[in-house]
């Protein structure tokens, strides 16, 4: 019987009739309730979720002092004292607090355009690069319809905000690349030599970029390679152009993989049916091939291999304006080697270090001449070579949750030399950069850059040192406005360097105001900027650094991935003001490769019932100063060519051919065949004048490319 | 003496007699709400009711299972894409934890695959080929874990579902798991009054989404 009682009186302990009940509201900062919050007593069952009001009720049947937990995603987890015991009803105001991260605080953008694999929200994707019309899978081009850059048809590079394309230079994984595109041609524009499936990031900086970056006036782009792919693959390009294979093969735990590619590229098919405005004397055919290798090593470690190696060669006629009996003579024989390595490894929680080595050559054998139906009738040579030898180490410090504290160096050796009748000119230079760059993060909300980047040149003999800063607050979770300012100095070309009785460095200061609203859907930007140019080479009427100018304007960037059904489309606008008097201008107008307006429309569209993607671009840019010779020198440069218009058509179908994931690709630039000017080229008593355009109005493309992915499930399977 | 020591052995295997009963009773009652529930709300409840179950048992491995199946369920019911990577990184950390708990689980593997189709929805174009293996992967182990387990299969069919043929997905491909799974789910014996059972509910959505 007593046991019976003990018994009772144990249960009534176990499950008590006495409950509490716990009420109270949960919001935000502002005051604003939360819905779905967990409120709970620490390690039971007894708990509830707020309403739509933020309110929440329980009861429970604890007893004494515990612990009332609120947690919810995307906020600071709380936890307050309660005592069970007590006499007073149980009623909690809880205030909740977001929780930061890096995905939430603010970044700073005045300039630059990102395009990240990572999960931030940016207003590119690597993709967006290979899918875009009218670009043909090249990076350069594609960069070409956000704001900021020139449609320049003639030749290669990224002309920026009245830059040159000099001005802009590339960077793989921190380290300068020489020679990012294929050797130049009169008249034609030339790819970038780099797939852009080698890269996981790309950031294109059309101003007012970091410290830790130098030698371009203008702009930056900055490309990341790839890490360590997800499975072993296999791949086969056919196209009207030529044919190319690949493999990579990731090792078993995962840790390292090496790959490796070899592409023919002829244009000899091609040229037999569109026909081509040069007189073709040998068709471009481009053999190459590249190789990396990857691993981990460590919990943090990674080393990097990539080399690339292409031989090229392209010859052709066009007409002499003084001599009309024959033509001149272009023929360009390349070979070009480029290699880089790079280690990154973080020691500790506060520290990391990302070092690089890497080594480019590059020749390019030219004969010009004179050609008359295809019989050479005089030539001359020339020999360019030139190597560049750089190693680069950046350590980063840690501080805090997210500021950091970068400082590195770097070293190039550049050797480049011109053999030409007979005598060689040759020059070395040995360049050396030191900076130091801190990223603060005062609030989540607001953040500064603050860097100095000094360097020297053994060809210039002097040391330069540039301050740049960048300021970004963030006026809601997606709004956020940017501030940058900062001093880029850029060595002149090495020719000029005998020349130059006070030698020196050109220099340009930018000043750029940004705003930027990026969410899942949309993104929103506009910039403003003014730059100002200074110590720019003169060749007339001496070789001095006597050269200045400016370029401001204004541009925008819209973009929207939802209002229409699977519709994602932007729309680019570029003002642009500059002037400079540089070279032999003989008085301060706008260059030849400065349009005022520029417009990019760019439309995406996957039609799911085909299993096609559909993508256009549209591209606008107002006429171009071109340089007339019958013209008095106050009117230099004063004539405009016709605006620019191009229409480029692309098409992808996905399929599968011989077990192989197939995309199937068709496209065309220039759908319209619009007339397209890039400028005149005049005989030199200015009676007769040429066009410069492109080698054909249109540029058809069609391609085939195959994937063979292997899959590892049976493997991961075997080792559970 | 005797006695005391009587007491303490009683005392303590009433309590976990009433602990263990409390727990089953518990689980219960939420996994009843679960067969009803379809609204954002109702599936967010049920995740924090599991959660506190979870962290209140710390050993058991169902809690934190269902715990991390009710949010995975609310990022895909959810409009706002840019919560869904928190939500998968929340179920993501759930399930690992049940994974530590009860590991070669079946059922786990499925929230696993659920996780990473949920990374895949915030971007497919660039996030399709690597979490969809990765999915893929996860519903291969929990067929091999447990070849009886319907879940696997339907998950499979909801996905083929939305995957472009030329990847092994479309209708007709969709259709062959689903049947796979149906037949399962009809044989499908839970090991306990709270192990997963769930499917029906996935069936029929599958199957209007096929019409």
């Amino acid at each position: 019987m007593r046991l019976i009682i003990i018994l009772f009186s144990l249960f009534s302990l176990v499950s008590s009739f006495a409950q509490q009940t716990i009420t109270g509201v949960v919001t935000d900062e502002k005051n604003l309730p939360l819905p779905g919050v967990n409120v709970y007593i620490k390690d039971t069952y007894d708990g509830a979720t707020t309403d739509d009001k933020g309110k929440f009720s329980f009861s429970s049947d604890e007893k004494g002092k515990h612990e009332l937990v609120s947690s919810f995603l995307g906020y600071e987890t709380i936890t307050q004292p309660i005592d069970m015991d007590s006499k007073q009803a149980l009623i909690f105001n809880i205030k909740l607090k977001e929780t930061v991260n890096e995905l939430s605080i603010v970044t700073i953008t005045a300039g630059s355009f990102e395009a990240s694999d990572e999960r931030k929200v940016t207003v590119l994707k690597p993709l967006d690069i290979v899918t875009t019309a009218g670009a043909n899978g090249d990076t350069y081009s594609a960069l070409k319809t956000l704001p900021g850059a020139q449609q320049i048809g003639e030749t290669e590079g990224l002309f920026v905000r009245g830059g040159t394309g000099a001005e802009t230079q590339t960077f793989i994984d921190g380290m300068l690349v020489d020679k990012p595109f294929f050797s130049s041609t009169p008249d034609i524009a030339q790819r970038g030599r780099f797939s852009p499936f080698l890269f996981k990031g790309t950031l294109f900086s059309t101003g007012g970029y970091s410290a830790l970056y130098g030698q371009g006036l203008s702009g930056a782009l900055i490309l990341e390679t790839l890490d360590i792919p997800e499975r072993s693959a296999s791949t086969l390009a056919l196209s009207s152009v030529g044919i190319g294979t690949s493999l990579f093969k990731l090792f078993d735990d995962k840790k390292a993989c090496i790959g490796g590619d070899i592409n023919y590229t002829d244009l000899t098919p091609y040229f037999a049916l569109v026909n081509q405005k040069q007189k073709i004397l040998e068709n471009p055919r481009f053999v190459g091939g590249s190789a990396f290798y990857r691993q981990k090593t460590g919990k943090t470690g990674m080393i990097k291999f990539y080399g690339y190696y292409n031989y090229g060669q392209f010859s052709y006629a066009f007409p002499n304006l003084d001599d009309p009996q024959n033509d001149q003579l272009f023929s360009l024989h390349n070979g070009d080697l480029y290699t880089n390595l790079s280690y990154k490894y973080a020691i500790g929680d506060k520290w990391s270090m990302q070092s690089g080595i890497s080594f480019s050559d590059n020749y390019d054998k030219l004969k010009f001449g004179a050609v008359n139906s295809g019989n050479i009738l005089n030539s001359f040579n020339v020999d360019n070579k030139s190597s560049l030898t750089q190693a680069r180490t950046v350590l980063t410090r840690y501080i805090g949750r997210f500021s950091s504290l970068r400082s590195g160096v770097e070293l190039q050796n550049r050797n480049s030399s011109t053999f030409f009748g007979g005598k060689d000119y040759s020059n070395t230079d040995l360049y050396s950069a030191l900076f130091s760059e801190a990223e603060v993060y005062i609030t989540t909300r607001i953040a500064a850059r603050i860097g100095l980047r000094a360097e020297h040149s053994s060809l210039v003999e002097k040391y330069n040192i540039a301050p740049r800063a960048s300021f970004a607050y963030k006026v809601s979770s997606k709004t956020s406005i940017s501030l940058a300012a900062g001093q880029f100095f850029q060595q002149p070309p090495a020719e000029y360097s005998y020349l130059l009785k006070d030698k020196g460095y050109s220099n340009a200061t930018h000043y750029i105001a940004n705003v930027q609203s990026v969410s899942n859907d949309y993104t929103f930007r506009s910039e403003l900027f003014y730059k100002k140019y200074s110590d720019l080479i003169k060749t007339a009427p001496d070789t001095a650094l006597s050269g200045s100018g400016y370029a401001q304007g204004i541009e925008f960037f819209w973009r929207d991935k939802r209002t229409l059904k699977f519709v994602d489309y932007w729309v680019s606008y570029s003002y642009l003001d500059t002037k400079r008097n540089w070279l032999d201008f003989p008085i301060s107008t706008t260059p030849s490769f400065a349009a005022d307006h520029t417009v990019n429309l760019v439309f995406k569209k996957f039609f799911t019932k085909i299993k096609t993607n559909l993508s256009a671009t549209y591209t606008f840019a107002s006429g171009r100063p071109y340089y007339n010779p019958n013209r008095p020198d106050n009117e230099y440069l004063k004539d405009r060519t016709a605006n620019y218009n191009a229409l480029g058509l692309s098409a992808s179908y996905l399929t599968t051919v011989a077990k192989a994931f197939t995309v199937i690709v068709f496209s065309v630039t220039n759908v319209t065949g619009a007339k397209q000017v890039f400028g005149y080229r005049y005989s030199t008593d200015g009676t007769i004048r040429s066009e410069i355009n492109p080698p054909a109005p249109r540029f058809f493309f069609i391609g085939m490319f195959m994937s063979w992915g292997i899959d590892r499930t049976q493997d991961v399977l075997d080792k559970n | 003496m005797k006695k005391l020591l009587m007491l303490s052995i009683l005392l303590s295997s009433v309590m976990t007699w009433a602990q263990n009963e409390k727990y089953v009773k518990t689980m219960e009652q939420n996994i009843a709400k679960l067969d009803t529930a379809s609204t954002f709300a109702s599936y967010s409840t049920l995740a924090n009711n599991f959660e506190r179950i979870a962290k209140a048992e710390k050993t058991e491995w169902l809690p934190y299972y269902y715990a991390a199946y009710c949010n995975i369920l609310t990022a895909f019911m959810g409009r706002d894409m840019s919560k869904a990577d928190a939500i998968a990184d929340k179920a993501e950390a759930l399930i690992n934890k049940a994974d530590t708990l009860k590991s070669h689980n079946s059922e786990i593997m499925c929230v696993m695959s659920m996780v990473n189709s949920c990374r895949i929805m915030v971007d497919p174009q660039t996030r399709g080929m690597k979490y969809g293996m990765a999915s893929g992967q996860n519903l291969a182990m929990a067929k091999t874990y447990n070849p009886d387990n319907p879940r696997p299969y339907l998950l499979e069919a909801q996905s083929k579902l939305y995957t472009p043929e030329q990847w092994g997905g479309g209708k007709a491909a969709a259709k062959a798991s689903l049947e796979d799974g149906k037949k399962k789910l009809a044989n499908f014996k839970p090991e306990s009054s709270i192990s997963p059972k769930w499917g029906q509910k996935l069936v029929d959505m599958i199957e209007t989404q096929m019409k």
